[in-house]
């Protein structure tokens, strides 16, 4: 049976290489796609940094290496995880040699340039902006949840665990937004307002109170201007439907 | 994969909303602040309470979960669970003067790490769980080179390893467990090291677990103590493998000076430093009782000096043969040092390789593979390097690239 399963499951994987290296891209995305996680893995062990998403050139170099690993990748390499990793390893090292010596070079020019170094500045200036921005959002939805006696520790202990309840959560409290009564409850009392809810829109109590703040919290960011938050839960919204 | 947004960055972890809709507790990193957007992966949650049991039914689930896993796991094997939880079937160790020694998979990888003296602990703060034997042997040999418990006075280090577990194809297991370990080891003998691989045993094994012993000792105490009953494991524990390797020798060269017929197969450490593997006829010299397979031919495997070796291969008369080898190994002792300086440099060329590969992807598959090892060696080196060696290296393959 061990040989069996194991057989099967190595296969697959040989199988699948084999298919990609002869030219099949549909496959090779899907392959990448699900070992976007080992790149990240890799990336993070090196640099001890998160991925930035607005600043992912690591992150492409390392879905790069994964690309090369593929193509390079024959069965005497010992393990396909080690050996891809090793390859993401190298690349992203060699990335980092380089961005050091190149920081190194801006640097200096930055000295002697003066114009240079305003132009520099304005961007700088343009990026501190925006994080203040973001950041003042932040304090105000935080602001707005201590009202409402709930703090972001709190959010992380309340998690609905599973993806049904969650989504399940977030309809709540989209129904909730529309309900002009209920909402006049929910900002009066600062708290959700529970038995009403499950009156009103015939939702079991239960469930209410399993995901009290999850739903509150939701509430809340979606009647702020956080747009961020919001399209967050946006996107969370439209990916679970169209994966339907 | 998730992305997540940073609401918070606390003293020991970071608040994020992820693209799921979830409030998550993640590990905190460098230069993380509020308000940026990263990639996480589940190694990045930040785990306090590890299993919150809420109810007691909850507690008997994962009970019978637990049970039915081991129960899967002995009667049917199914190892493709090993990536959550990997089940040993062999054991090697590691002495150089840093003991380690490792359980390992299916798949040569590490399940669980002894660090047996001071010098393991200090050598490597690392969790190697997970990591291929071979990667992580070469790491601590390369740490082990830095921190100077390596040198070209020192050189020796020994590997042993056994086959636990009652299962039928011992044999067959153990040898490809050494094969894979020669051939992983391979590309440092650029550094002169006396690789020393003792074959071992579970009951052995057991035996030196008792004693609190490495594994390789163990195996090095055996040998010592068949020559002289009176050594007793606890100064075996407490002298550095060099120490013992010495003195095997030393114990050989007095044998072989009182009784000149005495056959060198009593000694499978001189042994190996005399002949290569194939020089010498396979023959399981008497020692070791019925636990010990002991194969002669693979005891030591001397990468110092092969080209000697095939000179004095041919038979000729066992003493001679220890005084020409010795002189030689002199000899090189005194180049090694200059070599231990230029190691950078040295690190430097081994990449170069690499990129030659590169542009020429036709060449030969073992080639790359111990490219791509050393280039691993590389990586490791420049987080400990100095700045000279990283600036060098950086020019090197910029320069390549364009």
């Amino acid at each position: 049976m061990r040989g069996f399963l194991n057989l099967g499951k190595h296969d697959s994987l040989e199988a699948r290489l084999e298919k990609i290296k002869a030219g099949d891209e549909e496959e090779r995305e899907k392959f990448i796609k699900e070992y976007v996680p080992l790149v990240i893995k890799t990336i993070v062990k090196i640099t001890n940094r998160y991925i930035e998403v607005e600043n992912d050139d690591e992150f492409s170099i390392g879905i790069g290496a994964l690309n090369e690993a593929i193509d390079r990748y024959s069965g005497d390499k010992g393990n396909f995880i080690n050996y891809a990793a090793l390859v993401i390893r190298s690349r992203i090292i060699d990335y980092e040699r380089k961005i050091k010596k190149h920081s190194n070079v801006i640097s200096i020019n930055q000295m002697e340039d003066e114009d240079g170094s305003k132009l520099q500045l304005k961007t700088d200036g343009d990026d501190i902006a925006y994080s203040l921005e973001i950041r003042e959002q932040i304090q105000k939805f935080k602001n707005r949840l201590s009202e409402f006696n709930i703090s972001l520790e709190d959010l992380t202990r309340g998690n609905p665990k599973h993806k049904d309840t969650r989504l399940n959560a977030i309809n709540i409290a989209r129904d909730v937004l529309k309900h002009r009564r209920i909402m006049e409850a929910f900002y009066q009392k600062k708290t959700l307002p529970v038995s009403f809810v499950s009156r009103e829109l015939c939702v079991s109590t239960k469930v209410l109170k399993r995901s009290k703040k999850y739903i509150t919290a939701t509430i809340l960011a979606l009647d702020s201007e956080f747009e961020l938050i919001k399209d967050y839960i946006k996107g969370w919204e439209r990916e679970v439907k169209s994966n339907e | 994969m998730n992305k997540g947004f940073v609401l918070e960055v606390k003293d020991t972890y970071i608040l994020v909303v992820t693209d799921d809709c979830q409030y998550l507790k993640l590990k905190k990193r460098k230069g993380i602040k509020q308000g940026r957007q990263i990639y996480f992966t589940k190694e990045d949650l930040y785990e306090q309470q590890r299993f919150p049991v809420k109810n007691i039914g909850l507690a008997a689930a994962i009970g019978v979960l637990c049970m039915i896993s081991i129960t899967l796991i002995y009667n049917f094997q199914i190892f493709n669970m090993k990536e959550a939880f990997g089940t040993a079937v062999a054991v090697v160790s590691l002495d150089i003067n840093p003991s380690f020694e490792f359980e390992i998979d299916d798949e040569n990888r590490v399940v669980e790490v002894y660090r047996l003296n001071e010098d393991a602990k200090k050598l490597a703060g690392k969790n190697f769980i997970g990591d291929d034997i071979i990667n992580v042997v070469s790491s601590i040999i390369d740490s082990a080179w830095r921190m100077k418990y390596l040198t070209a006075e020192s050189n020796s280090v020994v590997v042993s390893f056994a086959v636990i577990g009652d299962r039928d194809n011992h044999e067959q297991r153990i040898q490809e467990l050494e094969k894979s370990i020669e051939n992983g080891l391979q590309f440092h003998k650029d550094r002169n090291i006396n690789f020393i691989y003792l074959r071992s045993d579970a009951g052995a094994l057991e035996e030196a677990r008792r004693n609190e012993v490495s594994l390789g000792k163990y195996e090095l105490f055996k040998i010592i103590s068949q020559k002289d009953s009176s050594v007793n494991i606890d100064e075996i524990k407490s002298s550095g493998v060099q120490n013992l390797i010495d003195k095997i020798n030393e114990q050989d060269e007095g044998k072989a000076n009182g009784n000149s017929s005495s056959s060198d197969g009593d000694n499978p450490l001189n042994d190996s430093s005399i002949y290569r593997n194939d020089d010498i006829p396979k023959n399981n010299p008497d020692q070791g009782g019925k636990n010990e397979k002991f194969d002669s031919s693979k005891h030591g495997e001397s990468t110092v000096k092969p080209e000697n070796d095939e000179k004095d291969g041919d038979a000729k008369e066992d003493e001679k043969e220890v005084e020409e080898v010795e002189e030689v190994e002199e000899v090189e002792e005194v180049d090694d040092k200059g070599l231990g300086e230029e190691k950078g440099e040295k690190d430097v060329e081994a990449e170069i390789p690499e990129y030659d590969e590169e542009d020429n992807k036709s060449e030969d598959n073992d080639e790359s593979d111990e490219d791509a090892i050393d280039e691993k060696d590389d990586m490791e080196d420049v987080n400990y390097e100095d700045g000279d060696y990283k600036y060098n290296s950086g020019e090197e393959s910029s320069e390549e690239s364009k």
